[in-house]
């Protein structure tokens, strides 16, 4: 025979490569991973099976007698058994589909049939080969068996049929369980590799073919199906190593940059093993206690903290804690203990770390050494500012808006008999019995409140625990909070009952002086009255005697009566007037403010110093506004401080040739709201460098003159709100008194 | 007393008490006339007018004291009744030395003012008729020669005729001549007679040598 060979052994050796190397690959994934035994014993069943197979296939193409090729063909339904059994085992412990008693059935008839092989004729296929016929199939010369076909062929057919409806159940099976790529697969290889070959043998047997039987090659699609299978498996496993890989990665970048965010946390982080060993520190706990990393691994807690504190940080007791929060985060403070022995204050946290491994306990450790300073001088500022509220005499304190007090210091407690620790949260109403007070207070603490702006009560009263009354001058200001609203009030009081006590003794004092002068000044105008008051008395006693002499006659003329009593009531008048004008000038008392047209004061005090006028023969001018305003008042006082700038006018004047006696008042209106007066004379005048030393007190001129005159003058129109001062009188060579004073738009009451 | 009827001038700058006075004198009988300043008074002045001036002491511009002395320069022999408010004694000094009839404190009572008033007005009556006759004595007097005086002066010295002749360088019969021309003309019946007008016209004797 022709040692050449064909195309034959290629094509049959494929497969066997095929099987081998699925099967080598199974080996090694079964040596690597140990629990794709199934895939092993499947992948080596079947090449096995396959490579006897062709082998079996490749010596029957090559017997050369009947006998050869029965015996090789009886020998091949062992492989054929073999790899029937594999695949039925593949679909079923594989791919877990099938029925369990089809496949029972399958291997039964197929065992079955291989029995039968044995047994009956001189193989399955065959009772007897009678001879072999050489042909050429793709180059090479095979033998194809000439013989009776064995009916026993049937049971053969019958189990590969039973495969076959196994196979489609348990593909039909498999499409239905979603795994329809490998349902598609394994179903048509299955059924393709037994039908072909079933098909084929029967054309082979029955001579309608004259082709060798070479079933193995039609194990191609299958071996191609289950290396797809399988190296879908390896891609899988290629592509879930990547995948673990790239995890991998990833999780070595997150726990980097979890170890960098520990590493560089603000807080300090131990780990302790359940036996309260330290199994990690950051550098930060490296940084607050002094060790170095390395000190404290494997170290115990206790080593971080003051002796007194080791026995209540046992690590049992950690742990208990942590356990009884459940595994939120305890805080405590406690006290750590650096490697040089000092101590500082800690803020300690623990929490249990879940671990599959083992558990661990998380120490937080903050250190509040800076915190502790900042607190203490916090604490420190309060209570210096708590000391300068409460040494300062001054009433000190916040109210919200209800009136409670949010802050008060001691003199407000002492005033309400009380602590300032009582205070909080009362209101006035609770220590001040006197409702007009709280009420005055209540008013302007809610005017502060609505408005938002200051207040400042210039004074209010208000009555201590003891019953005294104090005068308070108050500022109220409210507080106005980062979002702009207001709250709170805070109020600042001043007690200024001394002062007003002192202003009103001066006040008394300035009374008192001022009525002292005017008594002066009186007995200055002494003669001046005496005349004002001689004169309408004189006439009413010269009108009266003449109207009796008249009555006496015997016709009197009743008309000539009545014009007598007229003049009598009219002098009579007169009279009466400087009577009034004269008490008031003697008159004692307080300051009392009234709206007063200074004209009339100019008048009324230029009636009472008329006859001193004329016997010291000075000509008075008088020019006097007609629109002027009113001002507020005491009338009594600014006719002292006009009587007194005549006199002194006139006095002034008593030295000078007689034509050079001349006075002149003006009243005028000028800028700001002021009404202005002045006295003009034509005397001597005053030296420049005199004309404040005039309003000092004991400085006269005058004989008789007490010189408190202008002094007393200047504190009146001071008191008035006015000013009162000299000048040289340009044009006449005398002096010029002037003062000046608010108008006043009040009632005209 | 002349038959001129006398008026009372009251002078006071305030009205009601000028009202009041003049009224007072008026119901007493007596003619008043009013003014209101010493100026006013001194412009409407006549100095024939018989009366009195009652007048206020202290009065703007001329005062009642000047006004006094005004009048007293000017020889108006009125008499003044002052009125007063206040009494001070250098004023009522002055007032009194210028010839004041009366010097009184108002409020005055009427008797007290009207009575003052009455003589005042007798005492210008006084004055005036004195002045009168005096007035005529000159007259008489102006009529003789300056011989005639000469020898007037020698007889009221009480000289006989022969010293008086002698002391004048003349005869004792030329000197009786001039007395009887003197005792002519001043219309005077006897010596005593004549020595008493010379001696009220102010002629004095001449002294002896």
């Amino acid at each position: 025979m022709a040692t050449v060979f064909g195309l034959i052994p290629v094509i049959l050796a494929v497969p066997v490569a095929a099987t081998l190397t699925l099967a080598a690959v199974h080996l090694f994934v079964w040596i690597e991973v140990r629990r794709a035994s199934g895939g092993l014993l499947l992948s080596f069943g079947a090449a096995l099976a396959l490579t006897a197979m062709v082998c079996l296939e490749w010596q029957m193409m090559r017997a050369q007698t009947p006998g050869e090729y029965g015996v090789a063909l009886r020998w091949f339904h062992v492989p054929a058994w073999l790899i029937i059994m594999v695949l039925a085992g593949f679909v079923h412990f594989h791919l877990k589909v099938g029925r369990r008693w089809l496949l029972w059935s399958v291997l039964g008839v197929r065992t079955a049939a291989l029995l039968l092989n044995f047994a009956v004729g001189e193989n399955l296929n065959y009772l007897e080969i009678t001879h072999l016929r050489q042909v050429l199939f793709l180059g090479d010369v095979v033998s194809i068996p000439v013989g009776t076909p064995n009916p026993v062929m049937l049971v053969g057919q019958l189990s590969l049929v039973l495969l076959l409806v196994f196979v489609v159940d348990a593909t039909i099976e498999l499409w239905r369980c979603g795994d329809r790529r490998r349902a598609l697969i394994f179903g048509s290889g299955i059924v393709l590799f037994v039908l072909l070959p079933t098909v084929f043998a029967v054309l082979v047997v029955l001579e309608i073919v004259d082709w060798p039987v070479m079933v193995t090659i039609f194990f191609a699609p299958l071996v191609a199906a289950m290396s797809y299978d399988m190296s879908r498996d390896v891609v899988r496993s290629e592509l879930l190593a990547g995948e673990l890989r790239t995890s991998e990665s990833a999780l070595h970048r997150t726990e980097e940059r979890f170890r960098r965010v520990v590493e560089a946390s603000p807080c300090g982080m131990i780990m302790l093993d359940t036996a309260g060993m330290i199994t990690y520190v950051n550098p930060r706990v490296e940084a607050y206690f002094g060790y170095a990393g390395k000190e404290l691994i494997g170290r115990s807690i206790a080593l971080l903290l003051p002796e007194g504190l080791r026995s209540a940080a046992t690590p049992d007791m950690a742990r208990d804690r942590a356990k009884s929060a459940e595994r939120i985060a305890m805080e405590y403070y406690v006290v750590g203990r650096r490697k040089d022995g000092s101590e500082f204050p800690v803020q300690v946290g623990q929490s249990l770390l879940p671990d599959p491994v083992g558990t661990t306990l998380l120490t937080t450790v903050i250190d509040l050494s800076e915190l502790k300073q900042r607190e203490d001088q916090l604490w420190r500022e309060k209570a210096f500012l708590r000391q300068v509220l409460d040494i300062n005499p001054g009433l000190i304190f916040v109210k919200d808006l209800e009136g409670r007090f949010t802050l008060a210091n001691q003199t407000v407690a002492d005033l309400y008999g009380t602590t300032p620790r009582e205070l909080i949260g009362k209101t006035d109403a609770d220590f001040n019995p006197n409702i007009d007070e709280v009420a005055a207070f209540l008013r302007t603490d809610r005017e502060a409140l609505a408005t938002g702006q200051e207040q400042f009560i210039v004074e209010e009263k208000v009555t201590d625990a003891k019953g005294v009354c104090h005068w308070l001058q108050t500022i109220k200001r409210p507080i106005i909070e980062r979002d702009g609203t207001v709250r709170q009030l805070l109020g600042v009081s001043t007690d200024i009952t001394e002062r007003k006590a002192r202003e009103l003794e001066i006040e008394m004092q300035r009374n008192e002086l001022a009525h002292l002068s005017r008594v002066t000044m009186l007995s200055e105008l002494s003669g001046s009255l005496a005349h004002e008051l001689n004169q309408p008395l004189a006439a009413i006693l010269s009108n009266a005697q003449a109207a009796l002499r008249f009555l006496a006659s015997d016709a009197p003329d009743l008309a000539e009566v009545k014009a007598i009593l007229r003049d009598i009531v009219e002098d009579d008048r007169r009279a009466g007037e400087v009577i009034q004008g004269l008490r008031l000038l003697i008159k004692k008392g307080k300051m009392r403010l009234e709206s007063i047209d200074l004209n009339e004061v100019v008048r009324a005090a230029l009636r009472l110093v008329r006859s001193d006028m004329l016997n010291a023969d000075v000509g008075v001018n008088t020019v006097l506004a007609s629109d002027l305003p009113k001002v507020r008042g005491d009338r009594v006082q600014l006719q002292q401080v006009l009587l007194n700038l005549l006199i002194n006018a006139c006095e002034a004047m008593s030295a000078e040739p007689l034509e050079g006696r001349r006075l002149s008042v003006t009243s005028a209106v000028c800028g700001g709201g002021l009404v202005k007066i002045c006295v003009t004379d034509q005397g001597r005048g005053i030296a420049a460098e005199d004309l404040e030393r005039v309003f000092k007190p004991f400085v006269s001129t005058k004989a008789e003159g007490l010189g408190l005159g202008l002094a007393v003058s200047r504190r009146i129109v001071e008191a008035h709100g006015g000013r009162l001062w000299a000048v040289c009188n340009s044009s006449g060579g005398g002096a010029c008194f002037c003062f000046t004073m608010s108008a006043y738009s009040g009632d005209s009451t | 007393m002349s038959g001129q009827t006398s008026t009372v001038f009251v002078v006071d700058d305030e009205l009601s008490m000028r009202k009041a006075t003049a009224r007072l004198l008026r119901f007493a009988g007596l003619t008043t006339s009013t003014f209101a300043s010493a100026e006013e008074f001194l412009g409407a002045y006549d100095p024939e007018a018989a009366g009195c001036l009652v007048l206020d002491l202290s009065m703007p511009g001329l005062s009642g004291l000047e006004l006094q002395k005004t009048l007293i320069a000017r020889g108006d022999p009125i008499p003044i009744i002052f009125l007063t408010g206040t009494a001070d004694v250098p004023d009522t000094v002055q007032a009194m030395r210028g010839g004041a009839v009366e010097f009184l404190t108002k409020p005055v009572e009427d008797e007290l003012l009207i009575g003052a008033v009455r003589r005042a007005i007798d005492r210008d009556a006084m004055v005036r008729a004195e002045r009168a006759e005096l007035a005529e004595i000159r007259g008489r007097l102006a009529t003789l020669t300056p011989r005639e005086l000469q020898v007037l002066a020698h007889v009221v010295a009480g000289r006989r005729n022969k010293q008086t002749a002698d002391e004048l360088g003349t005869a004792e019969k030329t000197i009786k001549v001039h007395r009887a021309r003197i005792i002519e003309k001043l219309q005077v019946q006897s010596l005593p007679e004549l020595v008493l007008l010379a001696a009220r016209a102010g002629i004095s004797p001449t002294p002896e040598k």
